[in-house]
């Protein structure tokens, strides 16, 4: 048995699809490959399927990775590729197979490029990241305060044409930070914010 | 497409997922270089039309002749239609974002009464006048189809062309017409005209209606020489033959039916005098295992789906299924393709097959008695003898099962309180059965789900008055007061959504300035309980002026005139009244593969006669 990490992208009109919707469309774009996917025990069997960290609905992606297992005699990766390139619906490049005889490790950061619309000029912008930047998360069973700015990390910013674009580090894993907390942090400073995540780093 | 125009929008909706479109196996046409723009409208969400196995048939057939592309719509849930009227932005397409205002034609399925609000309403929302009068030549045509379009009157006003029966060929040869039509430039009146004298094309702009002091129909006949008096409805002759859709856009969003669905038969041998698909679907015909075999495995192999669904109105009466099902085991156990049976019939024989099929897949049990006692399902022509439930129960309860679902209707005609008893002691004679062995497991749940009889047109019944809701209500009452084991799970209908069913299954065009009021006063998604409001619609009614009653709860006279006779569906009337009559007796009619009973659908099949029995020339 192989552990088949993919790397593919996530872009387009696919943001609007939710990682529990792609989870399903994944799943039946292995079944189109006929390629040896290696299917779960029990009275349900369907192939073991992970995303290395799943991406929130409204963003892109040219990095996520999904680790699912081959039965020993299978393809090389060269010809994985082309047959998962094959099946892939719009807005999903397969960039990259790797075989593998461990799981993936966890995913431990991701770097992104957030798009903002604002009427601030960069200097302006900047400095509202300068400081604390209290934001409110919510979990199942509370709410709390927290400060989201130490965990922004590598930050460049860069002037656009209708605002300005951040290059910056997020965690994952335990301390994951879903971009959307900026968006939230910067309330109406910005009319809308793209995400496009660059990189995942294991 | 491409959803640059609608990104601000999508971000302030709930399942944005339901508008792009993207879909793996969509069509890609070049809407510029075509020459006929057709888009296939569903009046209802996203998740519903995908599960639609005929829009996917008929958007698949379309989509292969050349030169023609036809995109989908569905109906934009109220946040989008908010966030497209805030923006002053027209319904669009999902395959290349263009608004429905500048295609030639819109096709709506009419799957029930209703969503009829949701088809003006889409109308509406493409910046289109609902009034099929006050739209020109330049505006798209706004065409209609599916089961409801056998009573197309309730929409006469708003709809351009109605099709009547099954439209694989019909659509191809309309289209065609069409596309003639604007090569040569001819006025919107010549057109519909020119559709009107295609078999199975109903124009209702061009037939004249009187009516009774009374308030019954007087006459119904065509303005203009060259238009039928009766509109005939097509059917498909050799199913083997039709086209049915192996590589169809595969939804991410999680739809109902989101699995192969493999068509096996169209029509049904029984005659249920109740059931309207019994009679507008006649005569029966199926496809060959081979045939659907070969079909299964291609649709696997373009979609990657792990489930395959049979869908027949009864399947255990498709003689070839053991055969069906062994070609299909054959490989999809092997594939880890799981299996499903609809399972509405009771017979021990079906059940042994079930349990073939489950061994892959277990999934639950439904059988559809539909009424409480023999009398009443003689009257109903409903064959099944309580024998013969038991025995298929036990089996069922033997082979490990242990819930089943039991489907009833109330208010059939002749019904009488120990007929509603009746379902209350059957569902317990199960529950009994169940108990009567020494069984494993957690003890069993029988669902006992109650719908309201609705009278449809077409039917032995279409004649009948529907109970007052008021009766009904008390009827569902009765029947809880008398279900006394906790095994017993009783679900039933709201008796206000059927009545509403009632007025526009058995409308005339009349009604149309109550659908038009209504949507003009936001009312949509009428099948939704969120949506859905009975007061809302008493108020529509008396402020258009009419009364509902007159619809739902009045016995029609057998020699009155009825909206819907003008449409030829094969079976006569004079066969619908005849077991009218034998309902009235309490005398059963033989299904069609024991004895034909002469309905009149065998003249749909060219002289050959029915395939579930031929006919023999006399
Ligand atoms: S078995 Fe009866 S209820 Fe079912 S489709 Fe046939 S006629 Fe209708
Ligand atoms: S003509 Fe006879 S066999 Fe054919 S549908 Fe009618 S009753 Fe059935």
């Amino acid at each position: 048995m192989k552990y088949v990490f993919a790397t593919f992208t996530k872009t387009g009109n696919l943001r609007y699809i939710s990682h529990l919707d792609l989870q399903r469309a994944f799943t039946r774009l292995l079944l189109r490959t006929g390629l040896p996917i290696k299917f779960s025990e029990g009275f349900n069997p369907h192939p073991k399927l992970m995303f290395a960290q799943p991406l929130s609905l409204f963003q892109e992606s040219v990095c996520e990775v999904a680790e699912f297992r081959f039965e020993d005699d299978c393809p090389a990766e060269a010809e994985t590729l082309a047959r998962l390139q094959a099946q892939s619906p719009e807005g999903m490049t397969f960039t990259k197979v790797e075989y593998s005889e461990k799981k993936l490790p966890p995913c431990k950061a991701a770097e992104y490029t957030l798009t903002f619309e604002t009427a601030l000029d960069v200097e302006a912008f900047q400095a509202l990241f300068a400081g604390e930047m209290p934001v409110v998360k919510k979990t199942k069973t509370r709410e709390e305060t927290v400060d989201i700015a130490p965990l922004i990390t590598e930050k460049s910013f860069a002037k656009t044409e209708k605002g300005v674009a951040l290059r910056c580090v997020l965690p994952c894993g335990n301390e994951y930070l879903n971009p959307s907390y900026i968006e939230q942090f910067l309330g109406d400073k910005v009319t809308d914010m793209r995400v496009m995540r660059e990189k995942l780093m294991f | 497409m491409n959803t640059e125009k609608y990104a601000h929008l999508l971000k302030h909706v709930e399942k944005p997922g339901r508008y792009v479109g993207g879909e793996l196996n969509s069509e890609y046409k070049d809407p510029a270089t075509v020459d006929l723009n057709l888009c296939f409208c569903f009046p209802d969400t996203y998740e519903i039309g995908m599960s639609n196995l005929g829009m996917r048939i008929l958007v698949g057939c379309l989509n292969q002749m050349d030169g023609v592309y036809c995109q989908r719509s569905y109906a934009p849930w109220p946040d989008m239609e908010a966030q497209l009227l805030q923006n002053d932005l027209p319904l669009y397409a999902l395959e290349t974002g263009e608004p429905l205002c500048d295609f030639d034609a819109l096709l709506f399925t009419l799957q029930y009464e209703l969503c009829y609000t949701n088809v003006l309403n889409m109308i509406r929302l493409s910046g289109l006048p609902m009034y099929a009068k006050d739209r020109t030549g330049e505006m798209p045509l706004i065409i209609a189809g599916g089961p409801c379009s056998y009573n197309p009157e309730p929409l006469a006003d708003f709809v351009d062309i109605f099709s009547i029966g099954e439209g694989e060929e019909a659509l191809c040869e309309l289209a065609e017409l069409i596309r003639t039509c604007k090569k040569e430039g001819v006025s919107k009146e010549e057109l519909l005209y020119r559709a009107s004298r295609l078999e199975g094309f109903y124009v209702p702009s061009l037939y004249n209606v009187t009516y009774n002091e009374d308030g019954t129909l007087a006459s119904f006949t065509p303005r203009r020489e060259g238009v039928p008096a009766t509109v005939r409805k097509r059917i498909i002759t050799d199913m083997d033959k039709v086209y049915f859709p192996e590589k169809s856009p595969m939804p991410y969003l999680d739809v109902v039916h989101d699995r192969v669905m493999m068509e096996v038969t169209r029509g049904c041998i029984r005659g249920c005098r109740f059931c309207q698909a019994g009679m507008i679907y006649r005569p029966y015909r199926d496809k060959s295992p081979e045939g659907i075999n070969a079909c299964a495995m291609a649709s696997i192999g373009h979609t990657g789906y792990s489930e395959i669904s049979l869908t027949s109105l009864s399947i255990s009466d498709y003689p070839r299924l053991p055969e069906l099902v062994d070609k299909l085991l054959a490989w999809t156990e092997e594939q880890k393709v799981g299996l499903s049976l609809p399972s509405q019939r009771i017979d021990a024989f079906y059940e042994e097959l079930m349990e073939k099929v489950m061994s892959v897949r277990k999934s639950g049990l439904t059988f559809a008695p539909e009424a409480g006692t023999q009398r009443l399902r003689d009257v109903i022509n409903k064959n099944i003898a309580e024998d013969d439930i038991l025995v298929a129960c036990e089996k069922a309860f033997d082979g490990g099962r242990n819930s089943l679902k039991l489907y009833f209707m109330n208010g059939l005609p002749t019904e009488r309180d120990e007929d509603i008893v009746g379902i209350a002691e059957l569902a317990q004679k199960i529950v009994d059965l169940f108990y009567a062995k020494k069984r494993k497991g957690r003890g069993v749940t029988v669902t006992v789900s109650v719908s309201c009889f609705v009278p449809k047109p077409f039917t032995p019944f279409q004649w009948e008055a529907q109970n007052d809701f008021r009766e009904l209500e008390r009827k569902q009452k009765l029947l809880r007061d008398h279900i006394t084991s906790r095994k017993i799970d009783y679900k039933y209908h709201d008796a206000k959504v059927s009545r509403l069913e009632a007025v526009f299954a058995k409308g005339d065009r009349r009604l149309g300035k109550a659908l038009a009021y209504a949507v003009e006063k936001g009312q949509k998604f009428d099948a939704w309980d969120e949506f859905f409001s009975y007061e809302n619609w008493m108020s529509y009614f008396a402020d258009t002026g009419i009364d509902p009653a007159f619809y739902a709860n009045r016995v029609m006279g057998e020699t009155e005139l009825l909206p819907w006779d003008f449409i030829g569906i094969g079976v006569t009337k004079r066969f619908l009244l005849s077991e009218k009559h034998k309902a009235e007796a309490e005398t059963t009619t033989p299904d069609c593969r024991t004895k034909c009973s002469a309905c009149g659908a065998n003249t749909l099949c060219g002289g050959k006669g029915c395939s579930a029995h031929p006919v023999k020339e006399n």
